[in-house]
């Protein structure tokens, strides 16, 4: 073999992993409600209540305000451990409100709105759902020896990333909308001696979506879907 | 009301990461063969101020042995020896409570004489503990359940109120070697917290205090709790307490 060709052999493979490995993204918003948000305000990102069965996974949590506290129109953005740490014990997974409805009554003690207040938080985002592998097939079979080693099939698996986004607005102490990221995809693991893995970031996708829609939907732009 | 949706296919560069998942779970294994031992102390961890109004008590909080040092040992079906030690995480979090419950807070040792002119003595027992490994579960979750028992007395020192509190934490493992001590770790300063909320939100009702003790913060529902759907067989959900008394057979907490 010329010198040279493993590599345009590796390129060609990455070149194939690039195109192969693709994902299906569909975000769904509803808007209930007037939004926007001033300098001074800051956004919470929380996950539903794991006693409430969500589990929501931690990175995707903190994905979601990495996304919004970067880049141009970032939001002031309040960690979960810090605002659930200020507002302790009535933002726990045993007593955070599970419906805007009880949220007047929680923010009816001086005490509860006035620490409220002092975080600066203007929208609290519930997010709920997960990512999830739910098919795949084929196999493939690894084998070492003295010349060498190497693995010989090919494997694939799909994995949905399905998440929830529910925007409450605290100054009007009510639910000012929904967003739905639905992101579907399937990776592929082909092996000839070395297995080349195409995997299909449903969950970062999913992360990026929602981030720039929710963005969208707070600071009052047009409420078009992002893709 | 307004409405978007759109549908779109995209590509996506693919960065060598998989079989991650399975990294996890078969590394230990594989570093385990032949049986292993897995110690884990879980360190006292503060406990943030809470928003909750003292009662306008003078309260003697007495620690228990199993407050002081509570170790759970039990060993799995595949061989591996667990053993959690709560060390004085439960003495920590009990005192942060009561400080935060009372105006007035006496701290007592086993043994020690209560002090004259107390409203009312409280003390505490860690009375059952569980934990659930991801391979017990449907998920890649660690869960830790601890059941709390709590004895308020008079001034007198008649028993007004004996409850116990069924606290619960969960948590995930990110990290490929070090995750599993990390989460297990984690649930269970998770549960511990758990149970501070519990007494913090519910201890007037609880402890029987007179209605004109009862705070408006006390009569804030909490949500239903619903049993998580991938509690290991055997487990009973986790939920609220249902007050003073026998735990029900609902509320004990079995493992199988």
């Amino acid at each position: 073999m010329r010198r040279g060709a493993p590599i345009r052999v590796l390129t060609a493979i990455v070149a194939v992993a690039t195109l192969a490995a693709c994902s299906t993204s569909r975000i769904d918003t509803v808007k209930t409600s007037k939004t926007g948000i001033a300098t001074d305000e800051s956004v919470v990102i929380m996950a539903r209540s794991y006693h409430l069965g969500n589990d929501t996974e931690t990175d995707f949590t903190k994905c979601i305000g990495a996304e919004l506290g970067d880049g141009d129109g970032a939001f002031n953005v309040v960690s979960e451990k810090a605002f659930v740490d200020a507002m302790f014990p009535w933002f726990e997974p045993r007593t955070a409100p599970g419906d805007v409805a009880a949220l007047p009554k929680l923010m009816s003690r001086p005490a509860i709105a006035d620490r409220m207040k002092s975080t600066g938080v203007r929208y609290v985002v519930w997010l709920d759902g997960n990512s999830e592998r739910t098919a795949g097939g084929g196999s493939v079979s690894c084998a070492a020896g003295a010349g060498g080693a190497g693995c010989f099939g090919f494997a694939w698996w799909q994995t949905d990333s399905n998440y929830d986004a529910v925007v409450w607005d605290l100054e009007s102490l009510s639910e000012a909308g929904s967003i739905e990221a639905r992101v579907s995809g399937t990776s592929y693991l082909p092996a000839i001696v070395i297995p080349v893995p195409m995997i299909a970031r449903t969950q970062a996708t999913a992360c990026k979506d929602l981030a720039g829609q929710i963005r969208q939907f707070i600071s009052a732009a047009p409420t078009t879907s992002a893709s | 009301v307004t409405q978007g949706s759109a549908a779109g296919i995209r590509h996506h560069r693919a960065p060598a990461r998989a079989g991650s998942a399975w990294l996890r779970r078969l590394l230990p294994c594989a570093l385990l063969l032949g049986g292993c031992s897995v110690n884990i102390s879980v360190a006292p961890t503060p406990l943030p101020d809470a928003l909750v109004e003292p009662y306008p008590l003078r309260a003697a909080v007495r620690y228990t042995d199993s407050i002081n040092a509570f170790s759970h040992e039990e060993t799995l079906p595949s061989g591996e020896d667990w053993t959690i030690n709560l060390g004085k995480s439960s003495r920590s979090m009990l005192a942060s409570v009561a400080n935060d419950l009372f105006t007035d807070v006496v701290e007592l040792e086993k043994g020690e004489p209560v002090p004259p002119s107390i409203d009312l003595l409280m003390e505490a027992d860690v009375e059952a503990f569980e934990f659930a490994l991801p391979s017990q579960s449907v998920n890649e979750d660690y869960t830790v359940w601890i059941r709390y028992r709590i004895r308020v007395y008079d001034a007198d020192g008649n028993e007004q109120a004996n409850w116990p509190i069924s606290a619960y934490g969960k948590a995930s493992d990110d990290a490929i070697m070090s995750g599993r001590k990390t989460a297990m770790q984690q649930a269970a300063e998770l549960a511990i917290r758990d149970a501070a909320v519990l007494l913090l939100t519910r201890f007037g009702k609880d402890a029987q205090l007179a209605d004109n003790q009862l705070k408006d913060t006390e009569t804030i529902e909490p949500p239903a709790i619903e049993a998580p759907a991938e509690l290991p067989p055997g487990t009973n959900p986790p939920g609220n307490t249902s007050g003073p008394g026998e735990a029900s057979d609902e509320e004990r907490l079995v493992y199988e």
